[in-house]
């Protein structure tokens, strides 16, 4: 957890947006679900609205102001994700920063051979465990999308694996709500039964929405079986900027902002008081691709922007860094991840995801993973700012030393050397004549030792005695429902 | 008293317990020598191991360092003739022409935390004052330092000073500083060099 834009001590400061031009936005957003409306496939999600006001003609939904203020109201400024290990505990606010990796990547880096292949089982796993390892990931995403298994099943058996190899909160998606209720079955048989699961929920519901001005149907029905049984959750879309909304950022944060509000409002009249982060990847389109740009430096400044809007509405947001445009370990990926993860951690997004994206989100790399984990310690540094006081500022130290005096045998000083100067694990910064002598290492070659030392070495913490078990019997339930029935999950 | 406290002090550069357990262990009846051979000299050389492992960074080493020569000035008036008085003397400074001293001043602290007697001649010093010194002090090592390429010609002129005062053959060169190479040092015949302060305490005591 990183701490950005905090008073009591100053730390560097850093805004997009000005408050009036977050209330702007906030009052174009309420503009355009009042007067344009949003579609909304979810029968309940609509009856929800209609009950609270809403005027509903056919899917369409427009939505008065005093229910999104009523829910803004509702929602908690703050929540709390435990995980496994209840040290890892994370706490979901705005300005309190957090990363993790992304999900549902179509391919893989294997990282034991380095070839790019398709997703498979055992690579959830993995990430889980390297994720467990790195001091500066404090939640964990899939980052696979596990093509080897019953596809509606995909999500619970990548929820398997991950919580088997994790002490640390997870953010798992679902394609259905019965995903979430297996999800729902296995977190409890963790943490020993559905009320502490409640109490102390171990996982968030990551859903997405469509854009513009839309919802999907079982995305919806997934963030409302997650609502009603307390489980946290996390609602994040576009748009594309330039595909799905116009090629403002303007544009852009107003629609990812309407269609997240409404989506705050569907949740809270289901379950006043949920949990909830709302989160949005305005990214650009690309001129000559039209894929969604996730190098450009628009997405950090759209996502610092939409970070901005959702601290002066109150709410947790999920922002985006460490993913890669690039087809690979390389320069370009070092440039964007560095460039996505300090900008993201100045705007103090709550969760920050999709850290070993390569590809426009095709690929997932814990290569990448490992490289951003240095990435971030760089930022965690640069934001805990300067002290300024007279115990920092020593000038009786510097009396008592004297002009042309040395500091660095002073215990006063050295003691804090540590505190002051972060060290690398990852970055060079040897004499050339050593670094010559340990074999010229590049940076890629150092980041894959790592990874494959941690793949060897560590040891998430092992699962409760019958956990094991009673995971394995939830999803050949899941897979014995699917046969019975193979439109749902 | 367990002395063997006087080496886990000296590594944690506790100096004040490390002077206190020092007259303890003169006043229970140790040998000087031997509280400079079995324990402080064996803790610096743990202490540049923990640097090697990456446990340690620069300002532990020297705050070690400060524990031990707090230490070494209780115990050298006591040392009698035939006892190990220093790891080796080390006459130090930076060439001619050149005023960097940082690197230098690093190493000579370096050079002291391991038990080495240091004579440090400063900044831009000719090559006939490294012979004086060296004439003077007799010491195991001289050590050579510069941080540009335009000074480091008066490495290769101070040796050559050494050579003609017929000096050379007693004396062990090393040189050290950011433009210096392994091939320079070849070059210009000196007998080490060391990328930095750490290694080259290390150089030179491979070198006496």
């Amino acid at each position: 957890m990183i701490t950005a834009n905090y008073a009591d001590r100053q730390t560097p400061q850093f805004r997009v947006l000005s408050d009036g031009q977050c209330h702007e936005i906030y009052l174009a957003a309420l503009d355009a679900l009042r007067t344009i409306g949003v579609q909304v496939p979810n029968a309940e999600a609509r009856a929800l609205l209609a009950g609270a006001g809403a005027w509903v003609e056919g899917e369409l939904v427009r939505i008065p102001a005093h229910i999104i203020q009523d829910a803004l109201a509702a929602t908690p400024r703050t929540f709390t994700l435990w995980g496994r290990d209840p040290g890892r505990a994370i706490r979901v606010a705005p300005d309190r920063v957090h990363f993790g990796p992304g999900l549902t990547n179509t391919y893989f880096v294997d990282p034991q051979t380095g070839e790019l292949r398709p997703a498979r089982r055992g690579d959830a796993a993995m990430t889980a465990r390297v994720a467990d390892a790195l001091d500066n990931i404090d939640y964990v995403m899939g980052l696979a999308l596990l093509g080897d298994v019953t596809p509606e099943l995909a999500s619970v058996y990548e929820f398997a694996e991950l919580v088997a190899n994790t002490g640390k909160p997870i953010i798992a998606w679902a394609h259905s709500p019965e995903n979430v209720a297996d999800m729902h079955r296995m977190a409890s048989a963790v943490v020993g039964g559905v009320d502490t699961l409640r109490q102390r929920p171990i996982f968030a519901l990551f859903s997405t929405y469509p854009s513009p001005l839309k919802h999907a149907d079982l995305d919806l029905a997934n963030l409302l079986w997650a609502a009603e049984h307390d489980i946290p959750v996390v609602y994040l879309g576009g748009p594309t900027v330039g595909l799905e909304s116009p090629f403002t950022g303007a544009s852009g944060l107003l629609l990812h902002l309407a269609v997240a509000l409404s989506g705050l409002a569907i949740v809270q009249l289901k379950r006043r008081g949920a949990p909830m982060a709302i989160g949005g990847v305005p990214s650009p389109m690309d001129l000559r691709t039209a894929r969604p740009a996730y190098g450009s430096p628009e997405m950090s400044l759209h996502s610092a922007a939409a970070a901005d809007v959702a601290r002066y509405l109150g709410l947790p947001f999920m922002g985006t860094a460490g993913a890669s445009e690039s087809k690979c370990l390389d320069s370009q990926a070092a440039i964007e991840c560095a460039l996505q993860v300090l900008m993201s951690a100045l705007s103090g997004a709550s969760l920050v995801h999709d850290v070993g994206f390569l590809d426009c989100a095709n690929i997932g790399s814990l290569e990448l993973l490992v490289m951003n984990d240095e990435i971030i310690a760089m930022a965690r540094r640069i934001l805990r700012g300067i002290e300024v006081n007279r115990e920092t500022l020593m000038l009786d130290l510097i009396a008592e030393v004297g002009p042309g005096g040395e500091f660095l045998t002073e215990p006063r000083s050295a003691q804090l050397a540590r505190r002051e100067v972060w060290m690398p694990a990852l970055m060079d910064r040897q004499p050339y004549a050593f670094w010559e002598q340990q074999g010229k290492t590049t940076m890629e070659g150092r980041v894959r030792a790592r990874l494959r030392h941690l793949l060897n070495t560590h040891r998430p913490p092992p699962l409760p005695a019958g956990a094991a078990e009673a995971i394995e019997s939830v999803l050949a339930e899941a897979e014995a429902r699917h046969r019975q029935e193979p439109s749902r999950g | 008293m367990d002395l063997k406290e006087i080496f886990d002090n000296t590594v944690i550069g506790n100096a004040p317990k490390v002077k206190q357990l020092t007259q303890q262990a003169l006043e229970e009846g140790v040998a000087p020598g031997e509280i400079i051979s079995r324990y402080l000299i064996p803790a610096m050389a743990e202490v540049g191991d923990r640097f090697e492992r990456n446990e340690y960074y620069v300002p532990e080493l020297l705050i070690a360092a400060r524990a031990m020569q707090g230490a070494l000035a209780i115990l050298k008036p006591l040392l009698t003739e035939g006892d190990v008085k220093s790891s080796g003397k080390v006459v130090i400074g930076t060439v001619k022409g050149d005023l960097h001293d940082i690197g230098k001043n690093l190493v000579a602290m370096m050079l002291q935390g391991a038990g080495f007697d240091v004579v440090d001649l400063g900044v831009d010093v000719a090559p006939d004052r490294f012979v004086g010194a060296v004439r003077e002090n007799q010491p195991h090592v001289v050590a050579l330092s510069a941080l540009l390429t335009t000074t480091m010609p008066s490495m290769k002129t101070t040796i050559e000073a050494l050579r003609a005062a017929g000096l050379r053959e007693q004396v062990k060169v090393v040189i050290g500083g950011a433009p210096v190479t392994q091939r320079y040092a070849d070059e210009i015949g000196a007998d080490g060099y060391a990328p930095d302060a750490n290694s080259a305490v290390r150089r030179v005591r491979e070198l006496v």
